[in-house]
């Protein structure tokens, strides 16, 4: 039973000490994708400071994401493929509940498009750094 | 008073500022926005709300048992309303619901269905408005039968309350509305301050001002005058994110109940009493006045933290697990519920001069020592 009263089924034939590591891993991915975030910050602003709060500006957003694209249902559920909502519904990870009704690999999805992503991204933002001035 | 001008002017920096608006959005966005939107949240609450209306209008903003007679009369009223159009509808006849008993009680599905489609689907206002007069009337009559709970006092004062002839009209999610929306404001407005005060200090110290304040006399006066400034800047913030969220709740028209007593019978829930007799207007009042001086407390200290931590991560690391107890532990007592039965009377009282003694001696503390500090 999850927090909503919902009756979770696991997606996969899995042992608990099984879905204990996968579920392990799947933080572990996230805190990837939030360090690379965190670097393309970084690299674009140079003051640490403002680098934390935006930091927490981007992740309120990307919480906000569904709701904001609430008027289409597509984009809806392509909003769900970030870091943020993965972490938010941990106790969904592996389980067929949530976004994973319609996405049986989620998280692999989730890992490889952020990740994709944010390593383009964070490339670009290295190239910015190299050509900033001191 | 030119000091303190140039040090205004270095705190208000654009890109701080910018940052904190777009921060300010997004929290209101998350947590607050749902406060306006969704209030009154369902039929249940907007027609509560609407009886309660119709209440204080006509018997002012307490009720007693005569008074509740009359009520009494006007529900037997709307329910022969009701059984007229009861009466009228085929499909109900056909049913055998003929009274508005018969409506609230048929256990056979088919009167289920109609009940459920006329309270659901159709909405009819007057099935839901008899729901709510009804449980109002009854929370009046009964109030004797509640068990009392908690300490001895707790129950003495539960006693008090019940056993007044008036009872303030207050519906509990008016006041559980107002309190959400101050405690998420008040967080708000502590993270704001916290971001725009923080960096103050460790700027100067990264651009190496200090060696050039600090061997002179008037730069080692400059902390009082900086601490001034900070609380200029928190006043300034307070006011204006305090102005806006209550633009906003002036939306929510509330103020039918500003007059009415907060200890209300009408709010259901765990010991939902308050050691004080004030009104909600009063209690509106009482709280912005608490947000005032937490932001100050705040301001300050801040400050301190930011004149003694050598760089950004410091200060951040510092004021991190602050928040924290502010938030997760002492903010019952000090925004969101305070003087509540729950807890001592004595607690707010005490915490808020605890922390603003605390934060007032830091600040000395630091004041004495700025004459003869080493660079």
């Amino acid at each position: 039973m999850s927090e909503f009263n919902q009756f979770l089924i696991s997606a996969y034939p899995m042992s608990f000490i099984q879905y204990l590591l996968a579920v392990i891993g799947v933080i572990l991915g996230i805190q990837f994708l939030f360090v690379l975030l965190t670097f393309i910050i970084g690299t674009i602003f140079k003051n640490s400071y403002l680098v934390f709060v935006l930091f927490a500006i981007v992740f309120g957003s990307l919480v906000l994401l569904p709701e904001l694209s609430l008027s289409s249902g597509q984009l809806f559920i392509y909003s769900a493929f970030t870091p943020v909502y993965l972490l938010l519904n941990l106790d969904f990870s592996f389980m067929i509940a949530g976004i994973a009704n319609s996405f049986q690999y989620y998280e692999i999805l989730t890992f490889s498009i952020g990740g994709a992503g944010l390593t383009v991204l964070s490339r670009l933002g290295y190239r910015i750094f190299k050509a900033s001035d001191l | 008073m030119k000091v303190v001008l140039y040090e205004l002017r270095k705190i208000f920096d654009w890109k701080i500022i910018a940052t904190t608006m777009v921060f300010c959005f997004v929290f209101y966005f998350i947590f607050i926005r749902f406060e306006f939107r969704h209030y009154p949240n369902g039929p249940n609450q907007v027609f509560q709300q609407q009886v309660a209306l119709q209440m204080i209008e006509a018997y002012g903003v307490e009720i007693n048992a005569q008074e509740l007679e009359e009520l009494k009369e006007v529900q037997q009223r709307e329910i022969q309303r009701f059984n007229e159009y009861i009466g009228s509808r085929i499909d109900f006849q056909e049913a055998g619901i003929k009274t508005y008993e018969q409506y609230r009680t048929t256990e056979s599905e088919l009167g289920q269905q109609l009940s459920h489609r006329l309270a659901h689907e159709e909405q009819l206002d007057l099935s839901w408005e008899l729901q709510e007069r009804a449980h109002l009337i009854e929370r009046y009559e009964t109030r004797e039968w509640w068990l009392l709970e908690g300490t001895e006092r707790q129950q003495e004062r539960q006693l008090e309350i019940w056993n007044r002839e008036e009872q303030a009209i207050l519906p509990g999610f008016v006041l559980e509305n107002y309190q959400q929306i101050i405690t998420y404001t008040a967080m708000m407005i502590i993270l704001s301050i916290v971001i725009v005060l923080a960096p103050v200090y460790i700027k100067e110290r990264k651009n190496h001002l200090f060696l050039l304040q600090y061997s002179t006399k008037l730069g080692r006066n400059l902390f009082y005058k900086k601490i001034l400034a900070s609380v200029l800047t928190a006043l300034m913030i307070i006011t204006l994110e305090l102005a806006v969220i209550f633009f906003l709740y002036a939306g929510n028209q509330t103020s039918a109940f500003f007059a009415v007593e907060i200890n209300s019978i009408f709010i259901w829930g765990h010991l939902p009493f308050y050691w004080l007799n004030i009104t909600f207007g009063q209690y509106i009042l009482l709280t912005i006045g608490f947000v005032y001086v937490l932001g100050v407390m705040i301001a300050l200290l801040v400050m301190f933290f930011s004149r003694l931590a050598p760089n950004y991560l410091t200060v951040i690391g510092i004021q991190i697990p602050l928040i924290g107890v502010l938030f997760g532990w002492l903010f019952n007592y000090l925004v969101q519920t305070p003087f509540h039965i729950d807890f001592p009377i004595f607690i707010t009282p005490l915490l808020y001069g605890t922390c603003i003694s605390i934060c007032v001696a830091l600040i000395f503390f630091q004041g004495k020592k700025e004459q003869r500090v080493d660079i």
